[in-house]
């Protein structure tokens, strides 16, 4: 069992999504870097969709009431468990009584924390994911609140793990954002194309799970034109009247009336969650080719350590 | 007649038809009906609309190519399969929840009974769902009951409400902003998570009739 004694700015229970009811309009919600998340649940021996707590910028304080294995990965919010400078991406066994506090972020957005044997929330529609629009998910469709005691699954059997440096996550607070053409590319006009590809778009406040608005070099359609609503997938760059983009992530509607420009590549997402606000972007567009091989060959290097023991 | 588009790298863009009819509904709902019946694991998601379906896969099965010629192997059939549903939505209309009505006379002209009338004469068509969950964009609202969204949306709409927005209506399935002229309420769930066996009254593909009852009937069907 562990205990929130604070909150944390938003800290959420989410696993891999809720799948099958986008055709319902119920967005799929879930993890936002689906890569430190699933390095979370290899380090305490979980399976890789074991729902976790995500935390946003400004971390909760935990007091345990057991012996556990937990593990933190994602951004650095200098954890530390009674006062001691905790590890992260590191399998960690914590006593019962220990308080786990967080202080200053030093790299990147969103952390995760993964206890061995998960934790022990009725699904709702087959998944934990909070989605606070349609209060679904989690502890009654909320972010956690000062108070909340959650318990914990059966541990399971836990070996000491580590994830290797060069699959931690590195920060940089300028991105290059790989991009495929999105589905209305050629509605825009040139020189907004060329804007979109060559200047730097920094990330405004407003963003949040649904998307991260961007502000920047304002981008036109070569004549006006109404879009007839379609489908949205997580990664897509739409751009709305005001001309500024506007990336879809995780909590985002399932559909959408403005034309989409690019779609951000799968190996690329996790990162990009992990950028905030005033941090700054770069798209680069590569082709499908490119982006299918990079996925390829980032599952593989994620295959080969979840097969190590 | 189906054309095939990549969506970012694990997405594919089908369209059926470049403008929102009948015609083409049907089609996507053919085509949905057969993709769900054939539960491919590769599926990661199917996102319906007027003209086009999404469908998400995942590229640990299957590349965008292998994906494109899987799809092109499906033909559409002529005759219906699973049969959809014809759903009748009790509205009440009273000045309770019938906040814009006022707005919506002036701007239509008519009055109240009129609107009330026209409203719940005719079945509507779901063309899809999306927005938010659950909820559905209906074909075929009479020209005459068109009515421009407020100037100021609402930061809180209750679950249930039923409105009018430009040339469509439709019903809010979960309490939540909105700029929709609101012309009264349904007791029904649109939306409810703790109904294992239909989380969702409406489906793509039904239709929808809505029809008035009184402030008294209202409070007899209402769950709150």
């Amino acid at each position: 069992m562990i205990e929130l004694m604070t909150s944390g700015f938003h800290t959420l229970l989410q696993d891999a999504g809720r799948r099958g009811f986008q055709q319902y309009g119920m967005p799929v919600s879930g993890v936002l870097d689906f890569d430190a998340y699933r390095l979370a649940n290899w380090l305490v021996g979980n399976s890789l969709k074991e729902a976790v707590l995500e935390i946003t910028l400004i971390g909760p304080t935990i007091r345990f009431h057991e012996n556990t294995f937990i593990a933190i990965t994602g951004a650095d919010i200098s954890p530390t468990f009674d006062g001691v400078e905790g590890e992260m991406y590191k399998t960690i066994f914590v006593k019962k009584g220990v308080v786990l506090k967080f202080g200053k972020l030093k790299l990147g957005c969103r952390a995760y924390i993964s206890f061995s044997g998960g934790i022990l929330v009725p699904e709702e529609m087959n998944s934990v994911s909070t989605y606070t629009y349609a209060k679904i998910g989690g502890l009654e469709g909320n972010a956690l609140c000062k108070g909340v005691i959650l318990n914990l699954g059966e541990q399971k059997k836990c070996l000491l793990r580590e994830v290797p440096k060069i699959m931690q996550l590195k920060g940089s607070s300028l991105l290059a954002v790989r991009v495929l053409s999105g589905i209305e590319n050629n509605l825009f006009d040139e020189m907004s194309l060329k804007a979109f590809y060559t200047t730097e778009y920094k990330i405004q406040v407003q963003s949040n799970r649904m998307g991260y608005r961007m502000e920047g070099e304002k981008l036109q359609l070569k004549k006006p034109s109404e879009m007839i609503s379609s489908g949205i997938v997580k990664g897509t760059i739409q751009i709305p009247k005001n001309g500024e983009p506007i990336i879809l992530l995780a909590d985002a509607q399932t559909t959408g009336g403005y034309p989409r420009i690019a779609n951000v590549i799968s190996a690329d997402i996790s990162y990009l969650a992990q950028q905030r606000p005033g941090d700054f972007i770069r798209f680069r567009k590569v082709t499908l080719e490119q982006a299918q091989s990079l996925y390829y060959n980032k599952e593989r290097e994620f295959n080969i350590l979840f097969k190590t023991e | 007649m189906m054309t095939f588009q990549n969506y970012g790298d694990s997405a594919v863009l089908i369209t059926f038809g470049d403008k929102i009819e009948e015609s083409v509904r049907f089609k996507i709902i053919s085509f949905v009906q057969l993709l769900e019946a054939q539960k491919k694991e590769w599926i990661l998601g199917i996102i319906p609309a007027y003209t086009t379906v999404t469908l998400e896969y995942n590229p640990a099965y299957l590349d965008y190519n292998e994906v494109v010629e899987n799809l092109q192997q499906i033909t559409l059939n002529r005759t219906k399969g699973k049969t959809n549903k014809h759903i009748r939505i009790p509205v009440c209309y009273d000045a309770v929840f019938s906040e814009d009505m006022e707005e919506v006379k002036r701007e239509t002209g008519l009055s109240k009974s009129q609107i009330i009338e026209i409203h719940t004469s005719k079945p509507y068509l779901v063309y899809m769902l999306g927005f938010m969950p659950g909820f559905f964009y209906l074909g075929g609202m009479d020209t005459r009951l068109y009515c421009p969204r407020k100037k100021k949306p609402r930061v809180k709409i209750k679950a249930g409400s039923v409105g009018i927005g430009g040339n469509q209506t439709g019903v809010y399935p979960t309490d939540g902003p909105g700029g929709w002229q609101l012309i009264g309420k349904t007791p029904y769930k649109i939306f409810n998570k703790k109904n294992k066996d239909a989380v969702f009254l409406v489906n793509q593909g039904d239709t929808v009739q809505f029809y008035e009852i009184s402030l008294i009937e209202y409070k007899g069907l209402s769950y709150d």
